[in-house]
């Protein structure tokens, strides 16, 4: 069994696409810090019912038993709830087309456990689906990228999980990492249209974790993230998606 | 405008402003995107305050009923059904979201069947272009259809599915393929005055390439020369032809092309844009530089699984 860690400190924020309503934000992410698990997730917007796979998905890596960043078994549970939810409803033609699909969604799960040998060292463990991003930084430097490592890697057409667990709802690409971090390291978990941002800002010489930390420091700073991201969309070449930002401090 | 009704059930705030567009010829800049700044043709992006169109010209003259593809039981005219009825459902379920549709497109429907007519019906007939929600919601009739699917374990799955009807199979009289382009024409003018920054709009004309009235590259040169900030609009052709050839998708070439209707149709069609020539690609479609929007005895389906309104599902096709 490896060792719990005492609860990191974490952050969350978020904001929708540019153009939807509020209520239309389709990513989705959620934390433990007693368990140290954190999780993101982007619904595919072709797909519908779509934030609620995507919050179920975060929520299913978070407080599944065992070892979820390695089997992917407890997807079967959380698809299950998905249908329970859905399916009874009654719907126009095309929204049952759409339902009979199932829901997609990319996935981002790190889990964190104290060095069985080191002291003050700790193991991280992450599963990707997709491109939603982790990024360990260091003193405001980027250390490691995770599954994409360029800006020019993100395309419209990521590897997804699927809600109806059919042959081709799991993809082949499932990736997994195992690192190690010590005190004082900074995880970040990013969308796709932020983790982009984050690795062209880094390929162009800048250093976007200083810039999130000047976020931090603002009185409120998740009033501030909406306005936050509206800047760098309009100056800095920020997709406009919906955009989550969790921050996960050891 | 010749009486055409246009429906745009827009907000107040987006339709103000651009009044001034409305009817207007001269606000459309022809042949260089590059001079009004745009930093990449083709790239605006597709969103319910900058939605774009598609205008469908379906060939239902009487020539369509010799059979279809070299199969005797189908005629040309139920392919032709199919393939608008088809590319309509895809249209909207790529707009469908759980909580309804939502308008990144305007759609309109023009038949030439002898003359030319909006070939939309039942609630929505004497329409021209409606937002694509509107077209969810008033098919004319939802069939019951069965695909065979690949069952995973080497055998064959029969699903049963739902398949919207709004055009007919029809078969009259002649091909007048040139006035069905100038009828479009103001179809995309009433969009590119409300939403001058639009993606490009698309034109899609299928046909078995023999029109009655003329030659139809003038009118074709200028659907082709209208355009908004993000380029030119664009117009693609599905030829559906009585040989019984292999289909051809976005050939970049004319010379291996069956006969001079292909050959002309292929002439008349926009080249494939940046973007949607990168996601044919990367849906690994076999296409070549200098591709275009022709296909030969298939359909045009891909066209709108290679739009982007956000992050895709490549599962989703019809």
């Amino acid at each position: 069994m490896a060792r719990r860690i005492s609860s990191p400190r974490w952050h969350a924020f978020h904001t929708h696409k540019r153009g939807n309503a509020p209520d239309e934000y389709e990513d989705a992410f959620a934390g433990d810090a007693g368990k140290a698990r954190f999780a993101v997730a982007d619904g595919a917007s072709e797909s519908s019912f779509v934030s609620m796979w995507a919050k179920l998905l975060t929520e299913g890596f978070v407080t599944a038993e065992g070892k979820p960043w390695r089997e992917l078994d407890w997807l079967t549970p959380v698809r299950e709830r998905w249908a329970a939810e859905v399916d009874p409803r009654s719907l126009p033609w095309y929204a049952e087309e759409k339902r009979e699909e199932g829901a997609f969604a990319t996935l981002l799960g790190i889990a964190f456990h104290k060095s069985k040998t080191n002291e003050g060292e700790f193991i991280w463990r992450a599963v990707a689906v997709g491109d939603s991003c982790l990024f360990r930084v260091r003193a405001g430097k980027l250390m490691k990228a995770f599954p994409l490592s360029h800006a020019s890697d993100f395309g419209n057409q990521p590897p997804l999980l699927g809600s109806r667990g059919r042959s081709n709802d799991t993809p082949q690409t499932v990736e997994r990492l195992v690192g190690k971090a010590r005190a004082g390291d900074r995880f970040l978990l990013m969308t796709d249209a932020l983790a982009e941002w984050m690795l062209r800002q880094t390929e162009n010489q800048r250093r976007p974790a200083d810039d999130i930390q000047r976020l931090l420091k603002q009185t409120k700073p998740h009033d501030a993230f909406a306005a936050w991201i509206e800047e760098r969309r309009q100056r800095q070449g920020l997709r406009n998606d919906d955009a989550t930002l969790v921050i996960v401090d050891l | 405008m010749n009486g055409i009704r246009f429906v745009f059930p827009l907000p107040s705030h987006l339709c103000s402003g651009y009044t001034h567009f409305i009817g207007s010829a001269s606000c459309f800049w022809i042949d260089n995107p590059d001079e009004k700044g745009c930093p990449m043709p083709y790239a605006a992006e597709i969103t319910r305050t900058n939605p774009t169109c598609f205008v469908f010209l379906v060939d239902q003259s009487s020539s369509m009923r010799e059979p279809f593809g070299g199969q005797v039981e189908k005629q040309k005219a139920e392919g032709v059904a199919d393939a608008i009825n088809r590319l309509l459902q895809n249209l909207i379920l790529k707009c469908a979201e759980s909580d309804g549709i939502r308008d990144y497109f305007y759609v309109g429907v023009i038949g030439y069947v002898g003359s030319v007519v909006s070939a939309l019906g039942g609630g929505l007939a004497g329409q021209t272009l409606v937002p694509i929600s509107a077209i969810a919601g008033n098919p004319l009739r939802v069939e019951q259809r069965t695909r065979k699917l690949d069952d995973g374990a080497g055998g064959i799955l029969e699903q049963k599915f739902k398949f919207p009807i709004w055009v007919e199979s029809k078969a009259n009289g002649r091909t007048p393929m040139c006035e069905a382009k100038k009828t479009a024409k103001p179809y995309l003018q009433v969009l590119l005055g409300r939403f001058a920054s639009c993606h490009s709009p698309l034109v899609v004309n299928i046909t078995d390439g023999m029109a009655t009235d003329g030659d139809p590259r003038a009118d074709a040169q200028a659907l082709r020369e209208l355009a908004s900030n993000d380029g030119n609009a664009m117009l693609f052709n599905a030829h559906l032809s009585v040989t019984n050839a292999l289909p051809i998708e976005f050939p970049s070439a004319e010379e291996h092309l069956p006969d001079n209707f292909a050959k002309l149709l292929f002439r008349m069609s926009s080249k494939l844009p940046p973007r949607l020539f990168a996601s044919a690609r990367a849906a690994k479609s076999p296409v070549q530089p200098e591709a275009r929007g022709f296909v030969f005895n298939a359909d045009l389906v891909s066209v709108i699984r290679f739009l982007d309104i956000g992050t895709r599902v490549a599962q989703i096709v019809r």
